[in-house]
């Protein structure tokens, strides 16, 4: 994926500011900045949710528009539906019931996986919105600071379970805890004044 | 005293018709007041005629038939309304007319433009649209716009999204239009029906009975307009209530 020139404003606040990288199509990264300093904007804009002032996103290694999943800061999960049917609504039939519930039973219990989602803790929550980001189809996924509200063990067994399912997928994360880093053997990638380093 | 809810309501009513059967046997004028047992007996009179469930018949189908023109059409131009947003800005003078125009100003336009046989139909149809329009365009607009987000990012198909995200937004304002929407529909097409008397409508009845001063046969035709409205405002909303709001799963065993 290749950020080329990004600049974008609100107001006279400047949050990107010639931001421009090259990803390769199969890295793990780590996005970290400051909190206010432009991550979530930068991956909106990566996600097409949001238009750049100027500069463009790219997947040159792709003859088609790029397909991407995400987990949003604020998960996005329909609450009266369970985590089987939160996957089943953007996977369709791609996967069967037994594909979908082999792979949720790998972060969350299996008693929870056919109660909505609004009977769940958090950190369910997050583990199912991780798990539809990683089951639906894509060629990119972006995880806006997917770990938060995770115990040390849990993220340990999400992010291992993250690792099994990239299957050769650009894998962007933004992240304020350093130790991600390793965890997920990713590529740092911190942004500063506006610009990717 | 501890009694069945059912048992205590049945005995309340009870109470309210043996209250107003005092009444009228104090008042001794059937013209003034009618009592209950009156009515019964001029309702009993009326049930195996053939003229009565023509005129239930008459008056319920047109005024139903304006309330499902207007629901599906209220239902469809509003979400070309919510997708347009040119569209809603063109209807939006009309719908701000149709809602304060007083119904008595359109039943007289109404018997000018298609004279008394219809003139139910299109008042009911004149009344119930608004309401459905706008609660549709208002349930729409409530579908959380982060869902949206998400089922952009996920690109999931335009139908799956109406079915599973849209949807489950407008039933509960849909539902809510329907049961004002409906009470009006009865009320403003009966009331065109007594100011148009078409030929076997309950307000061609409504309208004899001022003419003979019949109270008895007012009475009971009203009670009659209340029953039917409310069975057929039970089974709109049975329906709606009960339309599948399936997850993707249940769906697919379908």
């Amino acid at each position: 994926m290749i950020l080329e020139h990004l600049y974008k404003s609100y107001g006279n606040l400047a949050v990107l500011s010639d931001c421009s990288f090259s990803f390769s199509p199969a890295g793990t990264y780590c996005l970290m900045a400051p909190s206010g300093a432009g991550k979530t904007t930068l991956l909106r804009i990566i996600l097409g949710l949001e238009q750049a002032d100027q500069g463009s996103v790219s997947f040159p290694w792709l003859s088609r528009p790029a397909d991407m999943s995400a987990v949003f800061q604020e998960n996005r999960l329909c609450e009266s539906f369970s985590p089987m049917d939160n996957l089943r609504l953007v996977t369709g039939k791609s996967l069967n019931q037994d594909a979908i519930r082999r792979e949720l039973s790998f972060l969350l219990p299996e008693e929870s996986l056919s109660r909505p989602v609004s009977t769940l803790s958090g950190g369910m929550k997050r583990r199912t919105a991780i798990c539809r980001a990683m089951t639906a189809g894509s060629d990119l996924i972006v995880m806006d600071e997917p770990f938060t509200g995770l115990d040390e063990d849990t993220k340990k067994q999400t992010i291992s379970y993250i690792k099994s399912r990239q299957n050769g997928r650009l894998l962007l994360v933004a992240t304020h805890q350093p130790e991600d880093i390793s965890l997920l053997g990713a590529q740092l990638v911190t942004l500063k004044d506006g610009k990717l380093i | 005293m501890n009694l069945h809810p059912l048992f205590r309501k049945t005995l309340v009513i009870f109470l309210w018709l043996l209250i107003w059967e005092a009444i009228s046997q104090t008042v001794g004028n059937s013209i003034l007041l009618v009592g209950p047992i009156n009515v019964m007996y001029t309702l009993a009179a009326q049930i195996p005629t053939a003229d009565f469930w023509k005129t239930i018949f008459g008056s319920l189908g047109k005024i139903s038939l304006g309330f499902c023109l207007a629901f599906l059409s209220g239902i469809f131009l509003g979400i070309l309304a919510f997708r347009f947003s040119f569209l809603k800005e063109l209807l939006a003078p009309l719908v701000s007319l149709m809602k304060s125009v007083p119904v008595a100003s359109f039943v007289i336009l109404a018997l000018i433009w298609i004279g008394s046989k219809q003139l139910s139909v299109f008042i009911s149809f004149m009344v119930v649209f608004p309401i459905i329009y706008l609660n549709t365009l208002a349930g729409l607009r409530s579908t959380d716009p982060a869902l949206l987000e998400m089922s952009q990012v996920f690109r999931i198909p335009f139908f799956r999204k109406i079915r599973f995200l849209y949807l489950p937004s407008l039933m509960p304002y849909l539902i809510s239009g329907c049961q004002v929407a409906l009470g009006m529909s009865w009320k403003s097409g009966v009331a065109a029906e007594v100011i148009g008397t078409p030929a076997y409508s309950i307000g061609k009845q409504l309208y004899l009975s001022k003419t003979w001063l019949d109270t008895g046969n007012l009475f009971c035709w009203t009670l009659v307009i209340i029953l039917v409205s409310s069975a057929f405002e039970r089974l709109v909303l049975f329906l709606l209530k009960h339309i599948p709001q399936g997850t993707p799963y249940k769906e697919e065993k379908t």
